[in-house]
């Protein structure tokens, strides 16, 4: 026969253990409920991230000291010799310069917008080394309506003359192409300036072409590529990114 | 005064010509736009003063003066950059380097680079295209005798008009520039060349006896030619 107090046991056991169990369920489902919550919370706070990542790129995308106070030697030379409409135009390229790098920028900007930035750069490049430097542009007409990240074609046209034709002497050759491939948009940069140390290290080590390499990444969905080598005695730098026309999003009721 | 002047951008060496012709406008200046045409014209004449980029296409601003220095030791150097970046600094100590220019060029700021060279060195600076021939002259055959009638010969006017203009213009008559001209020049030798014994100096100098020389040297210091160098010795700039 059982005694009392250990069927009391079993009595209180068999009635604590569900009411416990209860317990616990609830406690689960509203910890796996914590988890996802900061599993979500995670994702939100890396995405955040790398948006800040991107834009902290773009407002890094700062003029260079060295191009800056060349530029304003030179408008200051044209203004010293007489030359009043030159020092005038160039000073416009200057001001056109500075009004991109200080607009609020999208993740993407239409090609020909980062085309024009890029020749008032050429420009002032080209009142600075005069008939020295030869430039060369070639547009893929199908290729010309392509979106791109700002400062893609910037950022190569910068390493071309700080790493490559301000230290040639001589003629300085800069030749600029934008083709499609498919679905594909390929842009090549190609300099004549002597062999540099950036070259031989393949991934390249450039800070402004990591961080050009990094904003393709986030851009697009689809593969892009960077590549820099030399070829036949030129540099040349190459952007590889999916064809991306101009979507309207939104067309408002006329 | 002859100036040489290296910039990879033929807009800064014409804006340079410019402002310093506006201020010294019978000095000669020679451009190169880069390191190979500076070193042929330095092989084919003195200079006096250089001011170099040094951000220059191939050979860079500081390995041309290196190579400028073995050329002509007495060069003076200028250095010009685009802004200011401190990890030249030490390299154009080593060599001697002057003074430096930061680009935008600003006009005061070169005059008065330019005129601390003057006065340091005790540069004359002459107002005419004549006097200055002189002075060239008188630079040139420093160690040599330099007579009146041979300097007036050699710019083609009569001896009496070169005296007088060169007192208007310098303010001191021919003979007591040329001297003071050569105990500068001897000034420079005992301290620049502590291997070079007295005799030389005195023949370096123009002086046609060490004793005329050492004379000479204490009329105008107040103390001898080898007191002077052990004074100064390692001051030299």
């Amino acid at each position: 026969m059982i005694s009392y107090d250990f069927f009391s046991i079993i009595i209180m056991i068999s009635i604590l253990f569900p009411v416990a169990s209860f317990v616990v369920i609830i406690l689960l489902s509203f910890l796996e409920r914590e988890v996802t919550i900061l599993e979500i919370e995670n994702k939100r706070v890396s995405l955040e991230r790398e948006l800040q990542q991107s834009k902290f790129i773009q407002l890094n995308q700062q003029i260079q000291p060295h191009f800056l106070f060349n530029t304003l030697n030179a408008i200051t030379s044209l203004g010293r010799l007489g030359r009043l409409e030159d020092s005038v135009r160039s000073l416009e390229s200057l001001s056109l310069f500075l009004r991109y790098n200080y607009l609020e920028k999208e993740p993407l900007v239409h090609f020909s917008k980062e085309l024009q930035h890029t020749e008032n750069y050429l420009r002032i490049q080209q009142t600075r080394f005069g008939e020295k430097l030869k430039i060369e542009i070639q547009i893929d007409p199908y290729a010309k309506d392509t979106l791109l990240p700002p400062y893609t074609m910037q950022t190569l046209v910068e390493n071309a003359f700080k790493h490559g034709l301000e230290k040639k002497s001589g003629d300085k050759v800069i030749h600029i192409s934008l083709q499609r491939q498919g679905n594909w948009v390929i842009l090549v940069v190609k300099d004549n300036g002597p062999d540099y140390e950036l070259v031989k290290s393949t991934p390249p080590v450039g800070v402004g072409l990591k961080n050009l390499k990094k904003r393709l990444e986030i851009t697009f969905d689809m593969q892009t590529k960077l590549t820099l080598e030399r070829k036949d005695g030129l540099t040349e730098a190459m952007i590889v990114w999916p064809y991306t026309p101009e979507v309207e999003y939104e067309t408002p009721n006329r | 005064m002859k100036l040489l002047i290296v910039d990879d951008e033929p807009l800064e060496l014409e804006q340079l010509t410019h402002l310093i012709k506006q201020k010294w406008p019978v000095w000669e200046i020679y451009c190169a736009e880069d390191s190979s045409h500076a070193l042929k014209l330095s092989r084919e004449g003195k200079f006096t003063l250089a001011l170099i980029d040094i951000h220059l296409p191939g050979l860079s601003g500081l390995d041309l003066i290196e190579l400028l220095k073995k050329d002509q030791p007495d060069l003076h150097f200028i250095i010009t950059t685009a802004y200011q970046n401190f990890s030249y600094a030490q390299k154009s100590i080593k060599l001697g380097v002057m003074d430096y220019l930061v680009k935008p060029i600003i006009e005061c700021e070169l005059t008065e680079i330019i005129q601390r060279f003057i006065e340091n060195h005790r540069y004359s600076v002459a107002k005419s295209r004549l006097i200055e021939q002189v002075l060239n002259i008188i630079d040139k055959d420093c160690s040599l005798r330099i007579s009146l009638e041979s300097l007036a010969e050699s710019v083609h006017v009569s001896p009496t008009y070169l005296s007088r203009k060169f007192s208007e213009e310098m303010g001191v008559s021919i003979p007591s520039f040329i001297m003071s001209y050569r105990i500068e020049k001897a000034k420079n030798l005992l301290l620049k060349y502590p291997e070079y014994n007295m005799s030389l100096v005195a023949e370096l100098a123009g002086f046609h006896s060490q004793h005329y020389f050492t004379n000479t040297f204490k009329k105008y210091e107040g103390i001898t030619p080898s007191k002077y160098r052990e004074l100064k010795s390692g001051k030299y700039d």
